[in-house]
Order: C-alpha cells, then structure tokens, then sequence
C-alpha cells in the first residue's frame, strides 16, 4: 500500500464475503460503521439478493441514497473478490447533497431516463442542464444485458450536456442471465440507478485501459448499430478483415484473440475501446458496445494493464493536489480475466495505491458514452 | 441579426467553441459528438469538412443536446 496516496478521513469502504444479504449487511455496517453519510453504493454478486443488502444500508443511513448492482466481481482497496460484496460511503465533507432516482428502461429509455433526471433534479432543485459540472458529478449503475447503455448515456448528455455520468454496467459473474440495479427500496433486472452528487471538493474522473494502436486503422462501412454487430470493414466482410490484420483465421478467432485485439476509436490520441464479442455468421462480427457506419478504428494491442492503472491513478490524484479522500471505480469484466488469468489480483489491488475506494468488475463502463475494456472512476479530492 | 447558415463541420465547431466559452465543456461536447456519429467536428477531414450531411448529422446531435446553430 502506497503511503503517500493515504488520506486521514474520506470514503469508507467494506467488504463482505457472506452469502446471505442480512449476514452481508450487518458486516458490511459494522465496517463503515458510524459517518454522516451524503451517499452509499454497494456492488454485490448476484448470488447475494441485494433488496436486502440495500435494505441494511439504507436502516443504517437512514438520511443516505443507496444504489447498487449486481457484479461480476467486487473490490475495495484492501482487495478483489467474486461472490461477495463492497460497499462505500461517501460522507458529507466530501459531498454536500446527493439524489438518486431509479429509470425503468423496459417501456422507453428515454422516457424512463428522463422521468429519473427530473426526480433528482427536484431533489436537489437544480436543473442538471445548468448544474455546474466542476461541482455536480453523477454515477450510473445501467443493467447489463439489454444493450441499453448508448441509449441511457445519450439521454443523460441530451439533459445535462456538460455533467460527467460515470459508471458501469451491472454483471452477474459471466452466467449473462440476469442483472439488477438497485436504489433505495426498487429493483430493476431493467433500468439505470441514477445518482447526482453535490462535490464539496474537487474531484476528476479516470478513464483508462491498456492498449494502443497496432498500426491497422478500419474504417466501418456496414453495421447493424442497434445489434452492435459490424458486418464490413474496408468494404470486406468484418471477420475476414480483423482475422488478416491479426494474422489469424477466422475460423481461429475466439476470445483470447478479441481480448487481446480490441478496436479504439481515437479521441484526442486516446482509445475509446469497443470490444468483439463473437462472429456472426462466418463474417460479420458482434461487440460489446455499439460502432457506427463510417467510423474510423484502429486495430488494438496490449500495453501493460497494471502500469497503466498505476500511473493513471497517480495522475488522477497530483491532478487533485496529491491528495485524495477515495474513489469509486468501474472495471471491465475484460480486464478482470486478463487479471485473473495472469494470477494479478493482488497486483491489481496494490494498483489503487491505497486509495480508500470500492467498485466492481463490469459489463460495460459509462463515461459520456459506452465503452469497454476500461476502468473508469470518480476520484475525489480533499 | 439573421442567422446565416453553418457552412461547414469547422463553422459548426466554431460557433460551439464560442456558445460554451470554456475549453474542458467544449471537448467534453465534442467527444460526446464523436461518440454519437464518428466525427470529430474539432478536426475534420478535409473530405467530410463540408459534407452538407455530416454537417446535418452533427447539428442533429448538438440540437439534441439543446445546442441550436
């Protein structure tokens, strides 16, 4: 644990490994025990009923918002686990006021992401299309398998245009089944748990992943956007393209190709990951994140995960002044495999310097957009 | 005054820079447009810079964000 990134007070994390939610709840409040709370988000796996995580939080902070989401995967700074649950508090020296509001996307996305924007916004008796964006920040937890979250963060920046919404796609420990979204007493297998924050400190948002161009730039010449599935690159059939740029067949292509060779759209020399799924039908190729006709992607390669998470961190919290009171963070289940799968887990842990924060391994991560293969976060200063 | 047309994907950009008067919201809008269209109205190629449906496509998106032209 880095030391220096440490903060005399700040965010309070908890981790519990029980299975069940009254066992989970009572742990994870006697870790946080006793703050004036602004806000509180909890990450559980799905074989834990989060109602009744939601419910013991929400007994003990009783002023408090609570949201949450079913994961693939949960951390606090002291470590990363699955089957279990975290949990964080944002206490009020860091955030003045909070609202949460929970969107039911199963009739209209934009309906129901408008009906919760107007819910917090009466809340907090401010309009988030004037709300100041170096002072409010929200979090949105969508669900994570109805390809719903182009649509919600498109409505999101329709309505405050120059907020930053940060957050993640809730998981169910890869069985892609069912997901939830939890605020306040409500439950939601389809919707988006909104939260607004009033910061009473400075804070920044992080968006990191570990890939750079490989040098094979695709310019997308058809697609069935809604499906997230791209039929051509180049006016070739997609996988036949992507299978030649990575020197491989497409008979050959699966999921450690994929993982390792995403696409990025390049903003400001910076990926904005779209990750392939799968082909379909021998040439087209599903992803996990929607890529529009005549988009221009660079073919991806790996650079260091771990370094880069690090130093991104790092960054983040000189950026704040050197200090930070913690973070809430959203993982791509992507970059929790590729952890796993080199026995990183502790190193991904030590990666957060310490930095009092909780989070989750997603479906997806949210920051202006969908993306994938990346961590996003909030962190707060002091 | 009347408006005058917007004539290109640089004039767009420009009267979004001015409108927003502020460095980080204006690349936070135009990373939003990105996101939504694959153009990136700060530097657009030289082939799509007066491509009148682009041009359409992007003003559609920043209308939709309460950003009239």
């Amino acid at each position: 644990m880095d030391q220096r990134l440490l903060t005399r007070e700040g965010l309070r994390t908890a981790f519990s490994a029980q299975t069940e939610a009254a066992a989970a709840g009572r742990e994870l409040v006697e870790q946080l025990g006793t703050v004036d709370a602004a806000a509180v988000l909890f990450f559980a796996s799905p074989a834990i009923p989060g109602a009744g995580i939601a419910a013991a939080l929400m007994e003990h902070f009783p002023s408090a918002p609570v949201i949450g989401c079913t994961s693939a995967g949960e951390f606090t700074e002291r470590g990363t686990a699955t089957c279990g649950v975290s949990a964080v508090v944002l206490p009020r020296g860091v955030v003045h006021r909070a609202a949460a509001a929970l969107a039911r996307l199963d009739g209209d996305v934009e309906r129901g992401i408008a009906a919760a924007v107007a819910q917090v916004e009466k809340q907090l008796q401010v309009s988030l299309r004037d709300a100041d964006p170096a002072r409010y920040v929200g979090l949105v937890l969508i669900d994570g398998l109805h390809g719903s979250e182009e649509r919600v963060n498109e409505v999101l920046g329709n309505l405050g245009p120059l907020l930053s919404f940060v957050g993640g796609s809730a998981g169910d420990d890869l069985k892609f089944v069912k997901t939830e979204v939890y605020c306040g007493g409500e439950v939601s297998e389809h919707g988006a748990a909104v939260l607004v924050l009033d910061v009473a400190v400075p804070f920044t948002i992080v968006k990191t992943c570990s890939f750079e161009p490989a040098g094979r730039t695709f310019t997308i010449t058809e697609a069935d956007v809604p499906n997230r599935i791209v039929w051509e690159l180049d006016g070739r059939p997609a996988a036949e393209a992507y299978a030649e740029a990575v020197g491989s067949s497409v008979q050959a292509l699966d999921s450690s190709v994929f993982m390792a060779h995403p696409l990025g759209l390049m903003i400001d020399g910076q990926p904005w990951i779209r990750s392939p799924q799968q082909v379909i039908d021998g040439r087209g190729m599903k992803f996990y994140c929607q890529i529009l006709p005549g988009m221009e992607v660079d073919l991806m390669r790996g650079t260091d995960l771990l370094g880069e998470t690090r130093a991104a961190l790092r960054n983040a919290v000189a950026e704040l002044g050197g200090a930070t009171s913690g973070a809430v963070i959203f993982n791509c289940i992507l970059r929790r495999l590729e952890i796993d799968a080199n026995n990183h887990g502790e190193e991904f842990v030590a990666a957060l310097g310490g930095i009092p924060a909780a989070g989750f391994h997603t479906y997806g991560e949210s920051w202006l957009g969908h993306i994938n293969q990346t961590l996003t976060a909030v962190l707060f200063g002091r | 005054m009347v408006a005058t047309a917007v004539s290109s994907l640089t004039d767009l950009a420009n009267r979004v820079e001015r409108h927003l008067n502020n460095p980080a919201s204006f690349k936070a809008i135009s990373t939003r447009v990105l996101l939504r269209t694959g153009v990136n109205m700060r530097e657009p190629k030289p082939a799509q810079n007066q491509d009148t449906g682009l041009v359409a496509k992007v003003a559609a998106v920043l209308a939709e964000m309460g950003y009239k032209f």
